[in-house]
């Protein structure tokens, strides 16, 4: 490995941020509050813990491995059939995330901006602007995300407009909920906030490698509290019914600022998030065409090509908003699996291996 | 003899060439030739003629030999020479040939005396606190006075000759042990594979040869006319280039937002001189981004303008039988033209031109219903922001980029900005400034040798660090 094209392990931060904060971010709290009603911050909670502990785990695998790629991991640790093989399952497992962000980003657009375009409009903006960040590669990519991720996080600063109108008597009485409830929440909050997995594709482009984790866990930590801070201010500025009957919690949110010169901020936030959309989208099609070119010899920029021509041709086929739900549904069920599920399994599966392995040289020995 | 004829056959057709023949006792003939207008008179006659004739006089023919005159005549710069080639380049600029009948060798003398102005005030990058000197067009000039200021050993400086014709000497500055030696060794070797090029007249065209890539509108070197600044950049680890006959130093690497930095900045307290490179960048901001958002705010997005806002906007428009897009577009285009006409007249009649121009021109075009009031405050406003630019090449580069930028928001609004925007983004994060990322975040608002200058009144007054020398330094308890 050559010490050319490595980054400062900080880009962890905005990686892992952009990738878990996105069409997500919009809508999340109306199936927190479905499963576990106005004890849905505990589940935001929990599930941020819960995160954090896989997030261990990653890290502990990829300490073991030296810091490479997953698609790596897999083919070291189950040879180069079965590895590829699970490689090839998790290519797909991030197309159709990628698929899940962009055409639930342009479903935003088209239901409050843009109701007359055609979808594969914006889909061809964001193909050519991506192919053109993807051209620079990993350094690119990253530089990209960190500004794009600054020039969101002012928007921070316009909860305040919200939380001056929210009651937080809202959330009394505590612990209402069961356990079954609160898991429930879980479930749905973990397909929200998944997506840290990414640090197991990125880990092996940065220097200094074992600095990772720390920045790792500081992005999760931020990205839990933000989560937590929003689920809180929902509950405490909605009605139960208002959370459950509204899709887009955190932008009817941002409806009540009115400035003497600007008003209707969710218009500028959808806008905004465009540049997030796209970091996101420009780190999960790099991860794509890391492991497609470890499988088949191709060239990057014809595997690129090859994932614009799916992404199109599959987003066409989805017409209706029923159908991206269902759709939505089946992804985030995925996500829960591969952000939580499989990391744990995969740090036990090692665990195991390297026991046995220890246990072999001992008997030879 | 047959050197000497050579190089009058040469110089036949030069009318500027002159050849001085004085007699040596022995019945030998001593020729100097020079070229007059290059020459320094006084020296010649005084250095060479004179000394000659006393040598002759007083000693034997011997002495008179190429090897014994370079010693002794008293000019700073003397060598001998046969070669027709080299004797010719030499008196191209402005040295003296002496040639002893008998011997076959001559000897060069430096006796140039090159047209040059006096240092004077900086025009472009003007201050009016700090140095008030800046580069001229002679080389020697312009080192003598980054010496002046970083009187150190180990500035060290590399002279390459460029371009085939014109033979422009440019010189290679940095720190040893402080610049990159990568950054040093990449520029040596872009400079020595541009000695082919037939001419250079300025260091913004040898900038723009140097650079990493040729497609991007940004400039990734800077210039700059002040060897204060200069020295600064060289103390941070930069590389200067300086070229004979520019008035301009070139400093690489540098990131995106050193064009935004005025070398006064620093002078100011710290407060001071961030909230101002603040100001530049939100004015930069503004001047690519302001028309583009009125365009896309009229034509799509109404709804995010409150409803007082909206008809003061709707009334100046309804009068204007353009969409927004055209009616934008069109004074942009007047402002583009006013400023380049105010560049090309000269100064006095600039002024008035541009006052007369500006206000007449505007105020017609809003009475005839041609644009509206509001977009016309708009436009000057971000003129005026552009103005707070301090590098002119990173003006003009807002200036064009501000055109795509409305065309998008005439045709997705927002959405467009945004993607104009995006497009921007990855565009300056590919940009490398001689391998260094132009979007490198350490010369943000302070470089590093600033925050070894001005950081530390605030870092002790934040530490209470006990070898602060400042007397007023926070005291642990408040005062009596």
């Amino acid at each position: 490995m050559q010490a050319k094209g490595l980054i400062h392990p900080a880009f962890t931060i905005s990686i892992m941020m952009t990738s878990q904060i996105t069409v997500g971010m919009l809508a999340f709290q109306k199936y927190l509050y479905k499963a576990a009603e106005h004890d849905a911050w505990i589940s935001v909670l929990a599930t941020g813990l819960c995160a954090h502990f896989v997030i261990f785990l990653i890290f502990r695998t990829l300490a073991k491995f030296e810091y490479k790629s997953l698609y790596d991991i897999h083919r070291q640790l189950f040879g180069k059939w079965f590895g590829s093989l699970l490689n090839a399952v998790l290519i797909c497992y991030w197309i159709l995330v990628s698929m899940y962000v962009l055409r639930n980003y342009i479903e935003v657009l088209l239901i409050w901006i843009f109701p007359e375009i055609h979808v594969w409009v914006f889909e061809i903006m964001f193909f050519v602007l991506i192919a053109y960040g993807l051209s620079g590669g990993i350094r690119v990519i990253s530089t990209v995300s960190v500004i794009h991720l600054l020039l969101l996080s002012w928007l921070v600063l316009l909860l305040y407009y919200p939380l001056k109108e929210a009651d937080f008597r809202e959330l009394l009485p505590v612990m209402q909920a069961g356990a079954d409830q609160i898991f429930g929440g879980m479930l749905a909050m973990g397909a929200t906030i998944g997506g840290f997995d990414v640090v197991f594709f990125t880990s092996s482009r940065m220097s200094k490698p074992h600095r990772i984790h720390r920045y790792a866990q500081f992005a999760l930590l931020s990205v839990n509290l933000l989560y937590l801070a929003m689920m809180l201010l929902s509950l405490g500025y909605y009605s139960g019914k208002q959370i459950e009957n509204n899709s887009w919690g955190t932008l009817t949110m941002l409806k009540v600022i009115e400035f003497t010169f600007l008003e209707r901020f969710e218009y500028i936030v959808i806008m905004m998030w465009f540049i997030l959309v796209l970091a996101n989208l420009m780190i999960s099609s790099w991860v794509i065409i890391q492991g497609v070119t470890r499988i088949v010899p191709l060239k990057r920029k014809y595997v690129f090509a090859l994932l614009c021509a799916l992404l199109l041709v599959v987003t066409q086929a989805i017409r209706t908003g029923d159908q991206l739900a269902v759709l939505s549904k089946l992804i985030s069920d995925c996500a829960i699996v591969f952000s939580f599920a499989y990391p744990f399994l995969l740090s036990v599966i090692v665990l195991l291996l390297s026991g046995v392995r220890r246990r072999r040289k001992g008997a030879a020995a | 003899m047959e050197t000497l004829e050579r190089i009058r056959r040469l110089f036949a057709h030069h009318s500027e060439f002159k050849c001085r023949v004085l007699d040596a006792d022995d019945g030998g003939k001593i020729s100097v030739v020079y070229l007059d207008p290059l020459t320094d008179g006084k020296l010649l006659t005084e250095a060479v003629l004179l000394e000659i004739q006393r040598i002759v006089h007083e000693t034997s023919p011997e002495t008179l030999a190429p090897e014994q005159l370079v010693n002794r005549l008293p000019v700073k710069e003397a060598q001998p020479a046969s070669e027709v080639g080299l004797i010719r380049d030499k008196l191209l600029s402005g040295w003296s040939f002496v040639h002893v009948a008998g011997f076959d060798q001559g000897v060069l003398l430096n006796t140039a005396s090159l047209p040059r102005r006096a240092i004077s005030k900086p025009e472009i990058e003007s201050d009016i606190f700090g140095s008030q000197a800046s580069f001229v067009e002679h080389m020697a000039t312009n080192r003598a006075l980054i010496y002046q200021l970083l009187p150190d050993a180990k500035l060290y400086s590399e002279d390459i000759q460029l371009g085939a014709a014109t033979k422009t000497t440019v010189s290679l500055l940095h720190l040893e042990g402080t610049a990159d030696p990568r950054t040093v060794n990449r520029l040596r070797e872009r400079l020595r594979g541009l000695e082919q090029v037939n001419g250079i007249f300025d260091t913004l065209k040898l900038a723009q040869l140097l650079d990493d890539h040729a497609g991007t509108l940004f400039p990734t070197m800077l210039h700059t006319e002040r060897p204060d600044r200069v020295c600064k950049k060289l103390l941070e680890g930069k590389v200067a280039l300086l070229m004979d006959g520019s008035p301009f130093a070139v400093v690489c690497p540098v990131t995106l937002f050193e064009f935004l930095h005025v070398f006064s900045d620093i002078n100011a307290r710290w407060s001071i001189g961030v909230m101002l490179r603040v100001l530049r960048l939100t004015a930069m901001f503004f001047s690519i981004f302001g028309t583009a958002f009125y365009v896309a705010a009229i034509t799509f997005h109404y709804q995010i303008l409150p409803p007082e806002l909206l008809k003061t906007l709707i009334r100046s428009h309804s009068k204007v039988p353009f969409p927004p897009l055209f009616e934008a577009l069109l004074l942009e285009i007047i402002v583009e033209l006013l400023r380049e006409a105010g560049v090309r007249l000269p100064t006095k009649v600039g002024q008035t031109m541009g006052i007369v121009g500006g206000i007449v021109i505007g105020q017609a075009a809003v009475e005839a219903g041609f644009v509206s009031n509001v977009l016309l405050m708009i436009v000057a406003m971000g003129a005026l922001a552009s103005f707070t630019i301090p590098n002119f090449a990173m003006s003009n580069t807002q200036q064009i980029i501000r055109f795509p930028m409305i065309v998008l928001a005439g045709m997705w609004g927002g959405i467009g900005i945004v993607i104009g925007f995006s497009f921007l983004t990855i565009h300056l994060a590919k940009q490398t400034s001689v391998g260094m990322p132009y979007l490198q975040p350490q010369n943000l608002l302070l470089s590093r040798s600033e925050e070894k200058t001005t950081m530390p009144v605030w870092k002790s007054l934040l530490s209470r660090d006990a070898n602060s020398r400042r007397p007023g330094r926070r005291s642990k308890d408040f005062l009596e």
